[in-house]
This record gives C-alpha cells, structure tokens and sequence, in this order.
C-alpha cells in the first residue's frame, strides 16, 4: 500500500478537482490555509490529473439547466451560472515510494505559463500543465443564454394571447 | 468521478436559488409587519403589488379581485384588498420561507470554495420575520 500526502497551497486555487488514477480526492482545509489530503493505493505507478469542475459540463446539463431555470420562475431566482471559463490540463505520472509528499501550487491564469508548480519526494513526470479557456462551456453557456432568451419570449406571447382571449371573450 | 464535483455545484446552486425565494418570502413577511404601522408603506407596497398584479392577471385570481376593486372601489379600499390577501397568505409564505431558508443555508454550506456568509445571514432574518410575523399574526395585532 502507497500513502500520497498532496498539499496545495491555497493561491490561486480556485477549486480544481484532482483525481488519483480517476478517484476524486477530497481536501480539508488546514489551520494555516493550505488544503491537505492523504490518500491510499495499490498501484506504484499512478496518474495525478488536476481539472475543473463547471456546472455547464457533466451528464444532462442541459436539462438541469432547464429544471433550474423553470424552478426559479425563468432565470429570476435560478441565479447566473458563472462566467469563468478558465480551466487547467495537469497531468503527473508518479513512481511512488511508500510515503509520498506532494506540494502543488497554483499559477495566476495564463496561457503562456506554467498552471502548477509540483514539489515531490518521489520520481515524477508532467505531460500537461497549462491553462486552457474551455470552449465547451463557454458554448453552452451560450446555448443557455439563447434558450432562455426563447423561452421568455415564448411566455410573454402566450400571456399576451391569454390576456387577449379573456378581453375578447 | 468529476460528476461528484459537479453535483456538487448543482446543489449549491439550488441553495442559492432557494435562498433568492427565502429572502423574497422574508421581505413580503417584514412588509406585512410593517404595514399597519407605516402609512407610507402601506401606499408604496399597494403601488407595487398593484401594479405586479395586474402584470400577472392572466394567471392569477387575485388579480381580477384587485382589478375590479380598482374600477369600483377607492384607493383605500384597495390597499385593504391587498392586505387582506397579504394576510391571508402569512401562514403559508411562513412555511416556505422557513423551509426554503433552511434547506438553503444546509446546501450553500456545502461550497468549499466560497463561504455565502450574507446568504446565511439574509435567510437567517427571513425565518426571523416569518416568527414574527406569524406571532402577530396568532396573537391578532393584524388584520
């Protein structure tokens, strides 16, 4: 059994997930500000990959999407799905020993740099580390955008004929 | 295993937005409070009300009760039309304000990245309100 202790510092860490071999780790927050998790596995060689989460991405967005919007009365209590698009590729391979001490720290947002900065006590090789603007999301945002846009207007005519239906009648 | 993340976002979401409808159920119970006491306010909020009714008199009943006290009555006997309806509707405003102010301050907890302290807050006074306007309610000091 391999124990992995990851520390990020909490700079710029604007919730990225990091997945262990696939495995969503969970961080808890420490008295100085750093987020810690320590984890197990049986696997000498592992992956450690860093993405972030968007609401905009996952199984049936879209309809969550439309749930949200229709339960908060067309988008005026639903809330705004959030504008940041940036997102990071990280990936680091890692030859593990029996007890490995992992420090990351997060970059500002650039595409040009680095998105992490990795410290470790075990062999380890990156193959991604850099920012990227999530076109997917950002298109679905859009898409979101529009369908709202439809759907009021769709309101609007039907309580304008309802309204002229009662008046005639 | 992301999907666990995005869930997550989801159910705060949903906090959110159930918080949105806490602090508007806690706004309508603090007017109600405050309308026997406040003239002024009695006026402003039976502008506003008025005129969100009659936006809406395709849909809802209540409109038409205050369209046609608008073509008969005064403008008096329209607020008491309204706060009339306000009144009524205290016991159940107070149920889903409560309720909606509790789930979501239990789901905007779960966001690890941002702490919502002003919603905790806000949903806070909206259950607040809704005691009080529930107890002046039972004890009869409104209408």
């Amino acid at each position: 059994m391999y124990t992995v202790n990851i520390t990020i510092k909490p700079q710029n860490y604007n919730g990225y997930s990091l997945l262990l071999d696939g495995k969503l780790l969970k961080f808890k927050k420490q008295e100085g500000g750093d987020y810690f998790c320590s984890a197990e596995t049986e696997n000498k060689n592992v992956e450690l990959t860093v993405t972030k989460a968007f609401e905009l991405d996952g199984k049936g967005w879209f309809w969550t999407w439309l749930a949200f919007f229709i339960i908060g009365c067309f988008g005026i209590f639903s809330g705004e799905y959030g504008r940041n698009y940036k997102s990071i590729r990280y990936s680091l391979f890692l030859d593990l020993n029996e007890m490995n001490n992992i420090e990351l720290t997060f970059n500002t947002y650039d595409e040009r740099h680095k998105a992490v900065f990795c410290k470790c006590d075990c062999p380890a090789s990156e193959t991604l580390n850099s920012f990227f603007i999530d076109e997917k999301i950002k298109k679905r945002r859009k898409i979101t955008k529009l369908v709202g846009l439809a759907l009021w207007l769709a309101l609007i005519a039907a309580a304008v004929t309802t309204l002229a239906i009662k008046i005639i009648g | 295993m992301l999907q666990k993340d995005i869930n997550r976002l989801h159910l705060v979401h949903l906090g959110k937005m159930l918080n949105n409808y806490a602090i508007l159920g806690g706004v309508f119970l603090l007017l109600t409070v405050l309308i026997p006491f406040v003239t002024f306010i009695v006026y402003l909020v039976g502008v506003v009300i008025a005129l969100l009714l009659i936006i809406t008199v395709a849909f809802y009943q209540v409109g038409f009760d205050i369209l046609t006290a608008l073509g008969d009555e005064t403008f008096n006997e329209l607020l008491n039309v309204i706060l009339t309806h306000m009144n009524a509707m205290i016991p159940y405003v107070f149920g889903i304000t409560v309720a909606f102010a509790v789930a979501s301050i239990v789901l905007v907890v779960q966001d690890k990245n941002n702490k919502h302290i002003a919603r905790i807050v806000f949903a806070s006074m909206s259950i607040l309100f809704g005691i009080i306007a529930l107890a002046m309610k039972l004890m009869g000091v409104l209408i």
